[in-house]
């Protein structure tokens, strides 16, 4: 064994004489039976983990190296971990209960009252089933001796089952002959223990509606939260998505209101309730306390929860345990000195150098001065490091070594705790952070011969759409039908303009010109002159490129972009990467002609690739109705935008080039299969109008339409909520039906058309999009005028 | 002994309709030993869908209240009838030396200095500040009787502050208050509070109405009452062991006094707003306050 590791360090798989230890020998062995195998392992565990999640800890593909746990020394890790949370529990029933520690003398009264974590407004009120702690996680170290140290604790959003559970996925598929070798402890039971729970907190009997409550910063759920929203069956809302009638809480659905009876909550406690938790925070649910007072609502974890993480307790830890326990902690924590504390004061001056610091009570970590120190000591605390321990790590192929930092989750189940045979471990070498799988060596009774792990229970609970995911769906579908059709338009444009075409119509441009500009892209000119419309061609590329244009592509594919990174969960992976590729291939402003024309191919591409992908592979619920319906929508007006256009051009004084107007709808090859003959009005206006079988006309879009309406209606809890959305699309089928292509008055006939899917959508955005809009906190004003 | 009834407008004007709002008001009076309060009732137009009553954390009532009408003018009294009668105050100059005080606050074993701990910390409108504890040092001097150093902390603020309602909002933030030495009374008491709290004292933040002089002589002459004349008011309250609570007005330099009628009291401005509300739609908005105190 030519393995190098330093003897001030535990090495987790080798003993200070080189030999592997025990509980690593099983896997070790496969290991290096498939050593050759390991470079294309690591691109695979990267491939199988591949996201676009935002954070950057949580793109860190999964090692192909777990880390390996004793049993002992699992064991002991659970029992300190059980312990420690009991301890965290009994604190803030306390603190927001009798406050013994604070009268007794345990805690000093700043550490809690001179807290901004703590919310006297909580002070009384029962936690759901009476439990603070009903999940949490925390991390650990192991010092030279080979003791583990815990070193943080996370409890109001504990992040770590959902992670945890991939992860084992990844290690389960990457090197199965390790995994079978190994046989580690199962942990996807533990993501339904922890379902379980959720669901067990609901206050009354009937099947609970649990959501999954996160922080509305127009980001991507987390890989937690989106996994999480994905295997349990719950929602994922933001706050806005709820509110607060009565003493209840309910989700804005697109059907109305419909209550909630436990929350999952990814929201620090200070930004739950405006009301009663912040002096100026907008953010959060209005009278969420007041329900929870009420005890309608169970929140997980409790509000309140967040005052346990402040570092300022880690340096009354020992004593708190005491207080409630008789004895010590079972499992050490790391050393840690508040400088609220007149005699801690000089030893975190003189210590500056070596410790950690951490604001007390937010927990930021800190880098205060000396003089920071003097003059404000209550405001940090220090806390000891850890030689933490090496783990083996493969890298390009290679086996290197990487410090390592454990996190395992604690979950409160039926009256007692349960800790996670596994967790995550994050591996840190010279050249980078990791992050890998924890195996737990199983006793051999429980051994799974299996080489992979079954997969989760699939949930059966109800689909739910808030309003908001509604009407960010919806407009996904507007915007994604506007930018496909503009595309088109472009490139139908630029292409007769620079390169002329097998049809040539001496005004195809200035058609198309007038199309675009009465969709106000262009101002209107006199498009026969060559003059202009050069002028013209200029401003195309400006709609197709410039940042600063407003409705144009580069605009339209940033919204694109916003829409699905917040519909992260609802869109798979491959369908959110071609939202992701479109901005990216649009030109510079300075490129030629016939760049830009390369690149509008692309593009056009990759937006059929959508079409088609949302097409296939979308479950076909209520998200993607609106997604549709907002396509359909678009399709239709885009429509009626092309026949406009034939009578602009006829008010401009020249006849529209009916064969460029179809080719940019798409419908030129159909228009040659049926009638074999130069286009005439009548004819175009049947094709594009009247003609069911063809999909880029107006009544398929209506039919389309009607087809999600009735499917919405049809699943909706509340009756008639989209009966006047489907009379307005019925009545509109029978016009379409109605035309007499050789009679019709073509201006009248748009105008009419389009005031009708002008008011389906205003209808629509009444039944099922009024709930999304903001709110704002109401004026405060200053008290007394008077002397 | 006076009894006064009591009757507190505010009308909201908003630009734009309000379709929601949720408020949560403390405009009900509480009973103290030295005020017993009747008839106390908060309404609001346009009717509230629903509207409760609840006990804070500091034993005041609030009121939740649940707007689904929308509107674009919304209106909320309060009303009740008080009688106050006038504390018995402890002679300051025998009050326990503000050192042993702060150190009680710093291990409060006892039920009453536990409660009264709370109050002497950093809270959301009164941080922390080293100006206030600058400015509160003279009046600090070794072993000098807690309410003492209370007294002459008000009558400083009282001296050296000017009342000027343009001056401050209710984000004006205490170090600048202490620095343009201007304000009303709100941000005196918050000074008040900084101060004691800056040397390990129990202070807080008591929201009222006052009896104008003014109000009361014209109510003398028989003249009609005036509208507005008289005021929501602060004042901020020290602890004084064995005492309790002595309540001191820095705007008007004075001890509570039977014109002064307590709501409730929080660790400042924030815990006793009067109306909190967050509301859907609303654009632009307007707020008038009419305040009218009249003996009963």
């Amino acid at each position: 064994m030519s393995f190098l590791f330093e003897p001030s360090v535990y090495n987790e798989a080798f003993a200070s004489d080189g030999t592997i230890r025990p509980h690593w020998k099983p896997f070790w062995e496969k290991l290096q039976e498939n050593r050759e195998k390991l470079a294309f392992c690591s691109e695979q565990s990267e491939r199988l983990m591949h996201s676009g999640f935002s954070d950057s800890a949580e793109k860190r593909a999964c090692g192909v190296v777990p880390f390996i746990l004793s049993r002992q020394d699992f064991e002991t890790i659970s029992k300190g971990l059980i312990q420690r949370a009991q301890v965290f529990n009994a604190m803030l029933c306390d603190l927001y209960g009798d406050q013994t520690l604070i009268s007794q003398g345990v805690l000093p009264p700043a550490a809690v009252f001179g807290n901004p974590m703590y919310f006297p407004a909580l002070r009384g009120l029962t936690p759901a089933n009476g439990v603070f702690v009903q999940e949490y996680t925390a991390d650990l170290e192991r010092s030279p001796d080979g003791k583990f140290w815990v070193v943080a604790d996370s409890l109001q959003i504990p992040q770590c089952v959902g992670r945890a559970v991939k992860n084992r996925r990844v290690s389960t598929r990457v090197l199965p002959e390790t995994y079978a070798a190994a046989t580690p402890a199962p942990v996807s039971d533990f993501l339904e223990t922890f379902r379980r729970h959720l669901f067990a907190n609901a206050p009354s009997n009937k099947i609970p509606t649990v959501v999954l409550l996160t922080a509305s910063t127009n980001r991507p759920l987390s890989f937690e939260e989106s996994y999480f929203a994905r295997n349990l069956g719950i929602v994922a809302v933001e706050p806005a998505d709820l509110t607060v009638r009565g003493d209840k809480v309910f989700l804005k659905n697109i059907d109305g209101l419909k209550q909630v009876d436990v929350i999952l909550r990814h929201v620090a406690d200070d930004l739950c309730d405006p009301l009663e938790l912040k002096g100026a925070s907008m953010t959060g649910v209005a009278g969420l306390v007041h329900a929870v007072r009420a005890g309608t609502v169970a929140i997980l974890n409790p509000l309140g929860t967040g005052l346990a993480e402040s570092p300022v307790f880690k340096a009354f830890i020992h004593g708190i345990c005491r207080h409630f326990t008789n004895s010590d902690l079972l499992l050490p924590s790391i050393a840690a000195w508040w400088g609220g504390q007149t005699a801690e004061v000089d030893y975190l001056i003189e210590h500056q150098r070596s410790l950690r610091f951490f604001d007390a009570f937010t927990g930021t970590e800190a880098a205060p001065s000396t003089a920071d120190l003097q003059r404000h000591p209550e405001r940090y605390v220090g806390q000891e490091r850890v030689a933490a321990s090496e783990m083996p790590i493969v890298r390009g192929g290679e086996i290197e070594n990487a410090r390592v930092r454990l996190r395992i989750p604690v979950v409160y189940d039926n009256g007692a705790y349960r800790v996670m045979a596994g967790g995550l471990a994050f591996t840190e070498a010279k050249d980078g952070k990791g992050l890998c799988d924890v195996w737990v060596n199983a006793p051999v009774s429980a051994a799974r011969p299996s080489a992979s792990e079954k997969n989760v229970v699939p949930s059966r609970t109800a689909f739910e759409l808030t309003s908001r995911i509604a009407d960010n769906m919806y407009w996904l579908g507007r915007n994604l039908e506007r930018s496909e059709q503009l595309a088109r338009l472009l490139r139908v444009a630029l292409t007769r303009a620079t390169q002329g075409s097998d049809f040539p119509d001496p005004n195809d441009v200035a058609t198309l010109l007038c199309v675009l500009a009465l969709e106000g892209h262009l101002p209107f000119a006199d498009f026969q002159d060559s003059a202009e419309r050069e002028n013209a061609l200029k401003t195309l590329k400006k709609i197709m490129c410039s940042e600063s244009y407003g409705f144009g592509l580069r605009f339209l594919f940033k919204r694109l972009k916003e829409m699905a990174d917040q519909l992260h969960d609802r869109l798979s992976m491959d369908t959110w990467e071609l939202f992701t590729a479109l901005a990216p291939l649009l030109p510079e402003e300075s490129a030629n002609y016939p760049i830009v024309l390369n690149r509008l191919d692309s593009i056009i591409v990759r937006q059929n690739a959508l079409s088609g992908l949302i097409h296939e592979d979308m479950t076909r619920d209520h998200g993607w109705r609106f997604l549709e319906i907002g396509r359909r929508l678009e399709r239709g007006l885009q429509i009626l935008n092309l026949l406009s256009g034939i009578q602009s051009c006829k008010i401009a004084g020249f006849d529209a080039s009916l064969e460029s107007l179809l080719e940019t709808s798409d419908s030129r090859m159909t228009y040659r299969v049926r009638y074999m003959s130069v286009p005439s009005v009548p004819l175009v206006v049947d094709l594009l109008v009247c003609d069911k079988s063809n999909p880029r006309s107006l009544i398929f879009q209506v039919k389309e339409l009607r087809r999600a309406i009735v499917a919405l209606e049809r699943e909706s809890r509340t009756p008639s909520l989209f009966a006047k959305e489907n009379t307005i699309l019925r009545d509109m089928a029978k016009v379409l039906e109605d035309i007499d292509i050789t009679t019709v008055d073509l201006p009248a006939l748009t105008a009419d058309l389009r005031d009708r899917l002008q008011a389906f959508s205003d209808t629509l955005t009444l039944s099922c999009f009024v709930h999304n809009t903001s709110t704002r906190q109401g004026p405060a004003y200053n008290k007394g005028k008077l002397k | 002994m006076t009894r006064y009834h009591v009757r507190h407008t505010t009308v909201y004007g908003y630009s734009q309709p309000v379709t929601l709002s949720h408020h949560l008001a403390r405009l009900k009076p509480r009973n103290t030993p030295f005020q017993t309060v009747e008839n106390s009732t908060v309404s609001m137009t346009p009717a509230p869908a629903y509207q409760t009553d609840s006990t804070d954390a500091f034993g005041n009532t609030a009121t939740f209240m649940l707007v689904e009408t929308p509107h674009t003018e919304m209106t909320v009294t309060s009303d009740f009838t008080a009688t106050v009668a006038m504390p018995d105050y402890p002679d300051a100059k025998n009050t326990p030396a503000w050192e042993s005080v702060a150190g009680a606050l710093a291990l409060p074993s006892a039920p009453e200095t536990l409660d009264a701990a709370v109050f002497a910390h950093p809270s959301c409108f009164v941080p922390f500040s080293q100006k206030a504890k600058d400015y509160a040092a003279p009046s600090f001097t070794p072993n000098r009787p807690v309410l003492a150093a209370a007294e002459e902390i008000m009558r400083r603020i009282y001296a050296d502050f000017k009342y000027d309602s343009s001056a401050t909002s209710i984000a004006t933030p205490i170090d600048e208050t202490l620095e343009m030495k201007r304000g009303v009374c709100q941000d005196f008491a918050h000074v008040g509070i900084a101060c004691l709290r800056a040397w390990g004292i129990a202070a807080r933040y008591v929201s009222g109405y006052i009896r104008t002089r003014r109000a009361a002589e014209a109510e003398k002459r028989g003249e009609i009452e005036m509208i507005g004349g008289d005021a929501s008011h602060a004042w901020f309250s020290v602890f004084v062991p064995t005492y309790g609570w002595v309540d001191l007005d820095p705007t008007n330099n004075m001890y509570m006094q039977t014109e002064h009628l307590t709501v409730g009291w929080g660790r400042d401005f924030d815990d006793m707003s009067p109306v909190k509300g967050l509301m859907t739609g609303g654009g632009s908005h307007t707020v008038k306050v009419d305040v009218s105190v009249r003996t009963a």
